[in-house]
């Protein structure tokens, strides 16, 4: 079931479970893992709402085209925890719904950040891309149901 | 001798030399009846710091970002302190652009995006700018798209169910059908051949 106002208008137009996971470098901390679509094909990334951007994966970046027209590139970016060279590029995900009761796909325009491969940088060491709160997540409702079994992450557009 | 300097340890703790400044507020100063209490070669020390300062205004850079640049080794804080002080209305499309570069490089982004705005709205003409803007703005909504045939929440039951079963392994699966696992990235890309363009999620377990 979705969430409502009092009034009746919608908070959520969609709701996803999510997978609580360990990630690495969490320790034995837990990371909230959603899938997001891009290109068509799936992804998981990390709900980080502490940092910016969508912090794309070197596996997410791997078969993504990059229109020069609307990257920046050779950038210096520093974000919570470290300092990456690498292209911020406009991209469209979607937010992928359970179907059914759980409402419809999100889909939205977001800054995505593309490390350089050339630095050094291993694939294990970010196996996972982030949804940020700046120019990614900052502009659409979201909640969480962290329940045990019950784990959905809810999203809908803001008026 | 003058009673002040009897007091004091030594005359002067730092030995006269090129890089040597002596400092105006110092405490000895206040206390001295006369200017010609201080010894000799301070007295000239404040006069060759004073020099030296008028040079320094003098040789001041006409950049408009030497602030903003010397702010930007510091932190995010003191970056956006200089940037406020500064007045963004004369200032050229390269100069902008270099603003916001720094900005990005010192994670100040709220600033970075605001000075793309400013600068896409000053400069309209200048496409490198707008770019800038275009990328910094905030996230926009599409329109609906027709769904795609992913079942994410077939591949999460798949991961929660076999998580201890493929720990530390890579797995490629499809709407909740496993289709291969190896240790690393690289190992299952090159056992699966390039996975995109078929709905196959691949991600590590831990």
């Amino acid at each position: 079931m979705l969430l409502n106002f009092n009034d009746g208008d919608p908070f959520a137009t969609g709701a996803a479970s999510y997978r609580y996971s360990q990630v690495a470098g969490s320790g034995d901390a837990s990371r909230i893992l959603v899938q997001i679509e891009v290109d068509g094909e799936p992804f998981e990334a990390i709900l980080d709402t502490g940092g910016g951007y969508l912090l794309c994966s070197p596996e997410l970046a791997d078969g993504v085209a990059i229109d020069p027209d609307n990257a920046l590139d050779d950038l210096w970016i520093r974000l919570p925890g470290f300092r990456m060279r690498g292209t911020l590029h406009r991209l469209p995900i979607t937010l992928k719904s359970d179907g059914g009761d759980w409402g419809e796909d999100y889909t939205l325009e977001v800054t995505a950040f593309f490390p350089d491969p050339n630095q050094p940088l291993d694939v294990d060491s970010l196996p996972y891309s982030y949804l940020g709160m700046h120019c990614c997540m900052e502009r659409f409702r979201f909640a969480v149901d962290p329940c045990p079994g019950e784990e959905r992450f809810y999203f809908g557009a803001c008026p | 001798m003058p009673a002040t300097l009897r007091t004091s340890p030594t005359k002067c703790v730092h030995p006269l030399g090129f890089r040597y400044n002596a400092s105006k507020t110092l405490d000895t100063r206040s206390k001295l009846r006369y200017r010609d209490d201080l010894p000799r070669y301070e007295k000239h020390a404040l006069s060759v710091s004073n020099v030296r300062w008028l040079q320094a205004i003098r040789r001041r850079p006409s950049d408009p970002l030497f602030r903003l640049e010397r702010a930007a080794r510091l932190n995010s804080t003191a970056f956006v302190n200089a940037l406020n002080s500064i007045h963004w209305k004369n200032v050229s499309a390269a100069d902008f652009i270099r603003a916001i570069r720094m900005a990005l490089s010192v994670g100040a982004h709220v600033a970075a995006r605001r000075l793309a705005m400013e600068g896409a709205d000053a400069h309209s003409n200048n496409t490198q700018l707008q770019k800038y803007a275009r990328v910094l703005a905030p996230p926009k909504p599409l329109p609906k798209r027709e769904r795609s045939n992913l079942q994410p929440k077939a591949n999460i039951e798949w991961l929660k169910a076999n998580r201890e079963r493929y720990k530390g392994q890579w797995v490629a699966i499809k709407n909740g059908v496993f289709i291969s696992s190896a240790p690393t990235y690289k190992a299952l890309v090159a056992e699966l051949g390039h996975p995109r363009d078929r709905g196959i999620l691949l991600t590590p377990i831990y």
